[in-house]
């Protein structure tokens, strides 16, 4: 029996250019979300290939959610995510060669092959971790916070999750703490309405999540996670918040993956009404049509920029696909300090 | 009911089962002939002398057996039937009296690894009694274990070990005691004298020297040998650019002389392996004595026929496990080298070990007045004196063994590397 | 050199390591304001203060993720979870993300933070409360378990997990909180990943850890009194495992027992069996035995806990067994 879709709003972006933002930061956060889609479709195609091994999540479609968020932080803030991260770690500054070749186990790889997709960190970006066990990262984030609150630091934590962990243990224990302890922390859900292979009116009792944030004493905000720039000002709000000792924020971003959960799954659960209207209300023709709006650039301007985009990609790709494999020397190293 | 071979006559030593003439599960009545064996002077027919089935044959058709050798299993039905154990029959079949005895490496000090019997049930041991027993020279097969279901301990072969050095004490004494009414009566010295027993490797010596002194017809052949080539390649070793070849000694030269004799001349390359049996050892294997604190070890390097550089470190390494105490593995060899040339013997002859054929005597280095081609020169050169067991090796063959050593040393034949 | 207890020498070794370190924080239920349920924190918050000792929830996943995110951002963090069977309430904080983060990040960081938890029985707590749990997480390469038996170990083994550069787990056996000893604490640091001879003997190697020391020590006076001289090994760590001592050990006795609060499946002592027959196997002059609990969880009532965890009387009569040639 074919659900009922749930579709987006169809909004384009209202809101006018932040004060905070120049146009060169407008465009750099347009070409961020290029490259992170770019970066995407060639993660796909090397797949194929066989030229990247194991699983991969990728998250085409929800890149107003990571380069908004970015843009709102500082380079000394750490950022948390889950194994959804290519799009954080781009958005962060990741060098792009050096995410690829990860993603294909070299040893000029970020993690020097041994962590792969699931599990990208850049101590020199404050990138400082990604989980693949659902709801792990979320303490590790407000841990990390506490670090810079007890250090008296100008430094709050940034936490990416999506919608399915919830639902999870860690996550109630982790908002709960971060609530108590007045915790600098900023919690990012990505509502991309499926959990894995389920849609969440299916596995969550409360399908508004802001509503259940109430439960942790903190605020909780629902926003367009399609709409770069509302993402942006959230973000920023909520991080200026937790700098200022204000506490934790929750905030979700509804978007949608254009794609299946991970590489192999070609979801065909979701009803075909509702993939074909998210996938016309894309976050970066939003954006764009937003730019030309504003005249910050011109539609050409804007397609030279993808062009450049997809050449540094293809570049990035191949110099990442001649680095070297790992030497067995390297199996057990790194495992003590 | 076991059937044993029947001493057909006061001479008769040995026997050959020449046929079988029931199988293993035929019937057997008492005075049906059973098998044909041939004595050194007839064949004859030997009957039954029990009625039932023949259970098991333990000795096989042409080999020697000794009278009394257990031939066969009858089951007759009124007893327990004896297990059959395989194993024991035939190697027990071949004369107990001369078989190899399980210690034969002669006179190294792990004299006696004692193999378990093939066939027969395992030996019990813990594994650190095991490891005692070979240092002990202790046969495990004649130690009863105090352990769990039997199983031999360290406490078993301490006690054996204890048991069997009073034992040889005892005997030296009374092998001793005969001598004493020749020494002068006034000798309070002698009579209040310290004795300690022997050392397990010095009576392990001692029992293989007796055994080779009074078993081995023994001839020697004697030769001296121009060393001036060899000294010659030594000394370019010794500058060499590659640092493994600087510890190239004369042992490790004469090791490969012997090691090349025996590759081309694998006639000589045999020991014996029990009464009328000589065995081909197939590797020029050779041995070498190796001088300790406590006394002697002779191990067996193997392929003596390879490289000098490969000799020298096999050399090298028999050496440290010696000192060491360590067991090496145990190889056959057909001649063992001993070189006294280190400690100023001009020339000596060695006693062969009970399990070779052979052994070359080396003394030192010497210069001496020769004469060559009508003139009178001095060379630097060494005596060699082989001794050989004249049951398996003659005269004509062991002097032609002899100068194809003296030609790879005289003529300086080696591969080096 | 003073004499202290057990808990005494962990809360010192805290408080030191606190006063020369600032990063060094420590958190878990109840261990600020109530000085921790075992006492072993009591008088830290009025030293340090709220900024350095965190009272948390009840929440283990929370309390070990949280470290995690401290030790990866510059802090030491010392986290309590109470009981050690709880550890397997956070057991994905502990061995998915602090063993393995080092090695996943390829080396870009590592997670210098100690778990200290209170574990064993012998106090009929029953079974969810009981268990010893030391050996549970000898599978991840990445973390480190320690183990102290008594009060001076504790204290500079302590002291040692703190400044160690890697997770480690650190186990308190509650029923010898109130034991003595003496502590002499200029006799550090501690060798990490070194067991101790703690009695010399010619006839038998007993290996144990933390409570069962003590018990084996017992044993081996009695052993002595019936001529059988056994030497104690108190393992100290289960990772690293000291195993070369263990040899060196059985080299001189030739028989080796080991002791432990754990399941035979899967407990500590068929690792140490396993790592001398591998290399040392010459050395046995008898089949190596272990004494562990029954196959069953741990009763509450006091007959059936007493019978299930390794008694003194069973140490000396397994030794007996051993050496009077039935094993």
């Amino acid at each position: 029996m074919e659900k009922k879709p749930i579709l987006p709003s169809g909004e384009p972006i209202r809101q006018s250019k932040p004060e905070a933002l120049s146009e060169s930061d407008l465009l750099a956060m347009f070409r961020d979300m290029v490259l992170i889609r770019e970066a995407e479709e060639k993660v796909q195609s090397l797949y194929m290939k066989g030229l990247i091994h194991g699983t991969t999540h990728l998250c085409q479609g929800q890149e107003a959610v990571s380069v908004g968020a970015a843009k709102a932080l500082k380079p000394q803030d750490y950022v948390t995510m889950t194994y959804r991260g290519h799009g954080h770690a781009l958005a962060r500054g990741m060098d792009v060669a050096k995410f690829f070749a990860e993603l294909m186990g070299r040893s000029t790889g970020i993690n020097k092959g041994k962590g792969g997709s699931m599990h990208l960190c850049d101590f020199d970006l404050n990138l400082i971790g990604a989980f693949a066990i659902i709801g792990a990262g979320i303490p590790v984030a407000v841990g990390a916070a506490m670090s810079a609150k007890l250090k008296g630091e100008d430094r709050i934590s940034v936490n990416f999750f999506g919608d399915g962990t919830t639902n999870i243990g860690a996550f109630h224990e982790a908002l709960n703490m971060a609530s108590v302890w007045k915790a600098p922390v900023v919690f990012v859900c990505e509502n991309n309405i499926y959990g894995e292979f389920s849609r969440i009116d299916e596995t969550t009792a409360v399908t508004r999540l802001s509503d259940r944030i109430a439960a942790y004493g903190m605020p909780g905000v629902t926003v367009n996670g399609n709409n770069v720039i509302e993402v942006y000002e959230e973000v920023k709000k909520a991080a200026e918040r937790a700098r200022s000792g204000g506490g934790p924020t929750f905030i979700e971003c509804v978007t949608y993956r254009q794609r299946g959960h991970s590489r192999t799954d070609p979801a065909k659960y979701r009803p075909r009404e509702e993939v074909e209207a998210w996938l016309s209300y894309d976050p970066i023709l939003l954006f764009k049509d937003w730019l030309v709006e504003k005249a910050i650039a011109t539609e050409a301007q804007l397609n030279d920029l993808i062009e450049s985009v997809k050449a540094a990609v293809d570049k990035a790709a191949s110099e990442a696909e001649q680095s070297p494999w790992p030497s067995l020397d390297e199996l057990t190293t790194e495992t003590y300090a | 009911m076991e059937l044993k071979l029947p001493k057909l006559s006061a001479t008769m030593e040995e026997a050959r089962i020449v046929e079988w003439l029931k199988r293993e599960g035929d019937s057997v009545r008492e005075g049906e002939v059973l098998y044909l064996l041939e004595t050194d002077k007839t064949t004859i027919e030997v009957e039954s002398t029990a009625t039932g089935v023949l259970r098991k044959i333990l000795a096989d058709t042409d080999r020697p057996l000794a009278p009394g050798t257990p031939v066969c299993v009858i089951d007759t039905g009124d007893e327990e039937p004896r297990p059959a154990d395989g194993g024991a029959s035939s190697e027990a079949g071949a004369s107990p009296a001369a078989g190899p005895a399980p210690a034969d490496s002669g006179v190294s000090a792990a004299g006696a690894p004692p193999s378990e019997v093939g066939g027969e049930e395992r030996i019990r041991i813990s594994p650190a009694a095991r490891k005692l027993a070979m240092q002990l020279g202790v046969d495990i097969t004649k130690v009863t274990g105090t352990g769990p279901q039997g199983r031999i301990g360290l406490k078993d072969i301490e006690e054996a070990a204890k048991r069997r050095q009073s034992a040889q004490a005892e005997e030296l004494k009374q092998a001793e005691e005969p001598k004493q009414p020749e020494l002068p009566a006034a000798n309070p010295e002698r009579e209040n004298a310290a004795t300690e027993p022997m050392s397990p490797m010095r009576a392990a010596i001692a029992r293989n020297m007796e055994k080779s002194w009074s078993t081995i017809p023994a001839f020697w052949l004697e030769r001296w040998v121009n060393a001036e080539n060899m000294l010659k390649a030594r000394e370019v070793l010794r500058k060499s650019r590659d640092e493994a070849l600087h510890g190239i000694t004369v042992t490790d030269f004469l090791l490969q002389a012997i090691g090349f004799a025996l590759q081309d001349m694998p006639d000589l390359n045999v020991r014996l392996a029990g009464p009328g049996r000589i065995e081909r050892i197939g590797a020029a294997n050779v041995g070498l004595a190796i001088s300790l604190e406590e006394g002697l070890v002779a191990p067996v390097l193997a392929n003596m026929n390879r490289t000098l550089a490969e000799i020298s470190r096999a050399r090298q390494e028999a050496v440290q496990a010696a000192r060491q105490n360590q067991m090496m593995a145990k190889q056959p060899a057909s001649i063992t080298l001993s070189n006294l040339g280190a400690a100023g013997i001009d020339r000596f002859r060695a006693i062969v070990k009970p399990d070779e054929a052979m052994i070359l005597a080396v003394g030192a280095i010497q210069e001496r007045v020769v004469a060559e081609n009508g003139h009178v020169v001095v060379r630097s050169g060494l005596s060699l004196v082989l001794t050989v067991d004249h049951r398996i090796i003659d005269g004509m063959k062991a002097a032609q063994f002899l100068s194809a050593i003296c030609e790879t040393i005289e003529n300086g034949l080696w591969k080096i590397t | 050199m003073i004499t202290t207890t057990y808990r005494e020498a962990i809360q010192q070794a805290l408080a030191d390591e606190m006063a020369a370190d600032s990063s060094v924080v420590l958190l878990g239920e109840d261990i600020g304001h109530a000085g921790g349920p075992f006492k072993v924190t009591e008088g830290l918050y009025e030293k340090f203060g709220p900024s350095r000792l965190l009272d948390t929830p009840i929440a283990e996943t929370g309390i070990l993720g949280c470290a995690v995110g401290m030790a990866i951002t510059g802090m030491r963090p010392v986290a309590e979870i109470m009981f050690s069977d709880f550890l397997m309430v956070c057991t994905d904080q502990l061995v998915n993300n602090a063993a393995k983060y080092r090695y996943m990040s390829g080396g870009q960081t590592s997670v210098p933070m100690v778990v200290r938890t209170s574990c064993g029985g012998g106090i009929r707590f029953g079974a969810q409360h009981s268990q010893v749990g030391e050996t549970w997480f000898l599978q991840f390469p990445g973390l480190k378990i320690f183990a102290p038996s008594n009060p001076h170990d504790a204290y500079h083994m302590m002291r040692a997990a703190i400044r160690d550069d890697n997770p480690v787990v650190f186990f308190e056996h509650k029923a010898i909180y109130a034991r003595k000893g003496e502590l002499d604490k200029s006799a550090g640091p501690a060798e990490v990943g070194k067991a101790r001879v703690c009695r010399e003997g010619t006839d038998l190697t007993i290996v144990a850890t933390l409570m069962m020391v003590g018990r084996a020590l017992e044993a081996a006076e009695r052993l002595e009194q019936e001529g059988i001289s056994a030497e104690v090994v108190d393992l100290r760590y289960l990772r690293p495992l000291d195993i070369e001592s263990v040899i060196k050990s059985v080299s001189r006795t030739h028989n080796l027992l080991t002791v432990e609060e754990n399941h035979a499946l899967g407990g500590w002592g068929a690792e140490v069996v396993a790592g001398v027959v591998e290399t040392a196997m010459d050395e046995l002059d008898s089949a190596p035995q272990r004494i562990t609990l029954p196959d069953a969880p741990l009763p509450f009532s006091p007959v059936l806990e007493d019978a299930a965890i390794p008694s003194v009387d069973a140490i000396v009569a397994k030794a007996r067994s051993m050496l009077g040639g039935q094993a």
